[in-house]
């Protein structure tokens, strides 16, 4: 740390003492070099898209803000610093969590604590802002020595050439580094269109890369072929969105890759139906080389012995397990194959009923295991006939089974009465359960989990 | 489906304290992540922003198409950047601010009291400064001990456990509680001997006056023995969850025996008893909403101000060593107990030889300078009978009495006496039944303002 930094770090102590004490002008006087600190230090709290610059209008005299050692909040000072406006829970260090917050918060709480948050104020600010040119604001920058946060924003944008491209937005407006896509919705159609499919923007802007190609790209030109290219492929349209906000790295695809992908599972005879319900639920898989997921078929067909039918089959029931990495799978495989000791025969039938077992924790599964086998006295066999009962919840089976021994129902031989599946044990909520297989009230079957 | 069609309205409510049943093997902070998680996801399912109430109203009946889908009219939305898809959920997890009093140790269950938001929080704060009691079930198994008196634990000594009875349990527990019962008047800052403690024990418990110093055992009782297993129910303040591991160890060593502590179940802290707690299949927002609103009635300030009483008087030092906790053992956590193990038990064995000998030696009319206690306490006494005479105790007509416990030779029980005058009439009531049963002599152990734990107390 240099040395001047530390300096700014004790008059930031010095300040949070001030302030506690209510000794505003002594605060004002720590205040400026504390923002030199957290500038530097990147702790920056960046309040509608460039807060040094509040700061030099003296629209906003400081603001500050403090990581999680220090305090638990950032203080927002508008105006006299006398007058603080905003305290903000330190864990919103990106400008879209604040501004969500900011907006939540002011209209629940705008009439019981008005001297505490003033929304009106914050809003004038921001109006007056938008009317500064990028002259100013560069000049200010220069002026202000302020290292800005590139590598969570937008990059500002000053030569002419890049403008062009951007349709919709002025120099002043990507001028100013933001951490969230929000201030430009308003203005961008394709952002509104992008909404309008259902994408999550929130979830898609944290992806590195994928604000910024969003900004700059237009709706008709770039990302229509890709919509185009999903419901070529029989997506229905309302699941599109929730294609690009689990995967939106697609956004940078080039629909020709994409084709030729999916013309490779064509060939190893996937139906079109079959490619379309897969995408919908993990369409990380579109963004696989063929070469990888050739490979990975062919381990799935080789490690446990699958025809080509039961390929498709298990990739069709959980493509998931396409894109998770092979080494896992066969790590679980053989932990699983030793220490529960599953046949091979059982190991194959577990993937063609439950695929998403290869996935799971193994260290889990097996105690799962060693309670239905030990306690509950079920062999593999059985195990086998629900195999999801490895992935359920510990806690799941062993109150339903506790409960279901102080009935005198735990009766989990099919060739008896009363036969319990695991099936009906592990799945269903306490009502069903309790309806169907305990018949009991679920009261009965609470006030039973409260004695354990 | 949730009863709310507007999430702020529901998240204002999430304000008050609520009643979980922690369960096993889950340490607090993990409940704690799961209820916020479990809190976030019911609200973010509810309507959060203005679009997303203000649209069903606009839908108007369809007159010109005929095509059944709904279009969402976009000229609806004026404002783009409010939407649920450009901001995110309305509710983090972070947005939730729970604080929990006294919890308890991952591998135990039970009642467990939460505050959620501001007002939560203050009656937390509230409700540990009134140090209420709390009741646990502590099951036991004889047989072997562990290095951290946890079946689990690495096992440092196997013992035979075939000569303990229930009658024996039982009075090691009365023996324990006596001495806890001295160590709640040193902690509690008032004199036995005084009006102000005869008064503090007929209005309720009497509580330490600080919290987090030693923990105090109101009641100890055995209500399940079947070797090598037992339970015990504690009646207890400022305790821990390993100190009632540690008290398991050391009953069973007066017992001349281990044992290790199976479970810890709390099934009551001060008026939250299990009734009212929430197991973990309940966690959803309008189970804990009506919760919350029923554990108001709770929070009425004669109930929240009963431990401040106790803050006002200053702590004598330590007198005496007791049965069950003493200084030394204080810091015994972990890996220590094993190097002071064989001190620990050597220190415990002299212990019990002194009290086995106070007990086994009782005299008539016992001159209260003799006895550990310096200052004789008045007003309850604890008698000692040398006799198997059941239902003796129900023959005195006029005096609230209990057993403690049950021996064959010996029952120690305690008469509670509403007014001093009366403790003299009961001396000569005991004479007197003494006389008529020839097998049996009576004799005065010691007495104590003695609180009762039975009552509707917390």
């Amino acid at each position: 740390m240099h040395p001047s930094l530390r300096l700014d770090k004790i008059c930031f102590l010095k300040l949070m003492k001030s302030l506690s004490k209510g000794l505003y002008n002594e605060a004002r006087y720590f205040s400026t070099n504390v923002t030199r600190y957290y500038l530097h230090q990147n702790h920056l709290v960046n309040l509608n898209n460039s807060s040094h610059f509040y700061h030099q209008n003296h629209f906003l005299q400081s603001c500050i803000s403090l990581d999680k050692h220090y305090s638990n909040y950032f203080i927002i000072c508008i105006g006299n610093i006398s007058r603080i406006l905003l305290f903000v829970p330190s864990h919103y260090n990106t400008n879209v969590s604040f501004v969500r917050w900011y907006r939540s918060r002011t209209r629940d709480m705008r009439q019981q604590d008005s001297n505490l948050v003033e929304a009106e104020e914050v809003d004038n600010t921001v109006s007056v802002m938008d009317r500064v040119t990028p002259n100013e604001l560069s000049d200010l920058n220069m002026k202000q020595g302020v290292v800005s946060v590139h590598e969570k924003g937008i990059e500002p944008h000053t030569s002419s050439n890049e403008v062009q491209n951007v349709d919709e937005f002025t120099l002043p407006e990507l001028s100013r580094t933001s951490m969230s896509l929000v201030p430009y919705v308003k203005r961008s159609l394709t952002l509104q269109k992008l909404v309008m499919l259902g994408v999550n923007l929130d979830k898609v802007q944290r992806v590195k890369e994928v604000p910024e190609l969003l900004l700059k790209s237009d709706f008709k030109k770039d990302l229509l072929p890709l919509f185009k290219f999903l419901s070529n492929i029989k997506v229905p349209v309302k699941d599109m969105g929730k294609i690009f906000t689990e995967n939106p790295l697609l956004f940078k695809e080039n629909a020709q890759n994409l084709e030729l992908r999916v013309g490779y599972m064509i060939h190893k005879k996937f139906s079109l139906k079959d490619i379309a319900s897969m995408t919908i639920r993990c369409s990380i898989f579109l963004l696989m080389d063929p070469h990888k997921l050739d490979e990975k078929l062919g381990f799935l067909q080789n490690t446990f012995q699958l025809t080509g039918q039961e390929v498709r089959h298990v990739a069709m029931t959980y493509p998931k397990i396409l894109p998770w990495r092979q080494e896992l799978i066969a790590d679980v495989r053989f932990h699983i194959k030793e220490f529960i000791g599953f046949s091979d025969s059982e190991l194959k039938e577990i993937i063609l009923k439950e695929p998403s077992l290869y996935m799971n924790n193994k260290n889990a599964m097996v105690k799962r295991f060693e309670y239905l086998h030990n306690t509950m006295l079920l062999d593999h066999h059985q195990v086998v006939q629900w195999p999801g009962v490895l992935s359920s919840r510990m806690f799941i089976i062993k109150t339903r089974h506790m409960f279901l021994l102080s009935l005198g129902r735990a009766q989990y031989d099919p060739c008896q009465e009363n036969f319990v599946s695991l099936k009906a044990l592990v799945t269903g909520t306490d009502q069903e359960f309790c309806h169907n297989v305990a018949k009991c009230d679920v009261n009965k079957f609470y006030d039973f989990c409260k004695t354990i | 489906m949730s009863r709310f069609n507007w999430a702020p309205t529901a998240y204002k409510l999430l304000n008050g304290v609520l009643c979980i049943y922690k369960p096993d093997q889950t340490p607090v902070h993990m409940v704690v992540e799961s209820l916020k998680s479990r809190l976030c996801k019911d609200l973010n399912a509810l309507p959060c922003y203005q679009h997303e109430i203000l649209m069903p109203s606009k839908v108007k009946e369809n007159l010109q198409e005929k095509s059944l889908s709904l279009k969402v009219d976009p000229s609806g939305i004026e404002d783009w950047s409010e939407h649920r898809l450009v901001l995110g959920d309305r509710y983090e997890e972070s947005d939730i601010k729970i604080h929990f009093v006294d919890g308890i140790s991952k591998h135990s269950s039970g009642v467990l009291v939460l505050g959620l938001g501001m007002f939560g929080r203050e009656s937390v704060e509230m409700i540990a400064m009134s140090k209420y009691l709390r009741v646990y079930h502590v099951k036991g198994r004889f047989g072997w001990a562990t290095h951290n008196f946890s079946p689990k634990g690495r096992i440092l000594q196997r013992t035979s456990f075939k000569h303990v009875t229930t009658a024996k349990l039982e009075k090691v527990c009365a023996a324990a509680q006596a001495a806890h019962t001295r160590e709640m008047y040193r902690l509690s800052g008032v004199n036995p001997d005084s009006q102000e403690a005869y008064e503090m024990a007929s209005s309720g418990i009497i509580r330490p006056a600080e919290r987090k110093t030693s923990p105090v055992l109101y009641s100890i009782k055995c209500i399940d023995f079947q070797p090598p297993d037992f339970t015990l129910e504690i009646h207890s303040i400022n305790e821990s969850c390993l100190f009632l591991r540690q008290f398991i160890h050391q009953l069973a060593i007066k017992l001349k025996t281990t044992a290790v502590c199976t479970a810890i179940r709390r099934i009551r802290y001060g008026t939250f008893d299990l009734q009212r707690a929430l197991v973990r299949q309940q966690w959803h927002l309008d189970n804990i909403i009506d919760n919350i609103e029923s554990n108001n009635e709770l929070l009425t300030p004669e109930r929240l101000l009963i431990g401040h009483l106790a803050e006002r008087v200053q702590l004598p030092p330590p007198s005496h060593q007791y049965i069950g906790h003493s200084k030394g053992d204080q810091h015994l956590i972990g890996e220590e107990v094993t190097d002071d193990f064989a001190k620990s038990n050597e220190k415990e064995l002299i212990v019990d030889s002194k009290t086995c000998l106070s007990k086994r030696m009782p005299s008539q009319n016992r001159d209260p300078s003799d006895t550990k206690l310096s200052k004789p306490p008045a007003y309850s006494w604890w008698w000692c009978l040398f006799a198997w005479i059941p239902g003796v105790l129900q023959l005195m007509e006029g005096c609230l009495s209990f057993t403690n416990a049950g021996f064959d030779i010996c029952i120690c029980s305690s008469i509670v006496v509403q007014d001093k005058a009366k403790m003299g009439e009961t001396f000569h009531l005991f004479q007197h039944l003494a006389l008529n049963y020839n097998g049996f002599i009576a004799g005065c152990l010691y007495h104590i303002a003695l609180p009762s734990v039975y009552g509707n107390y917390y």
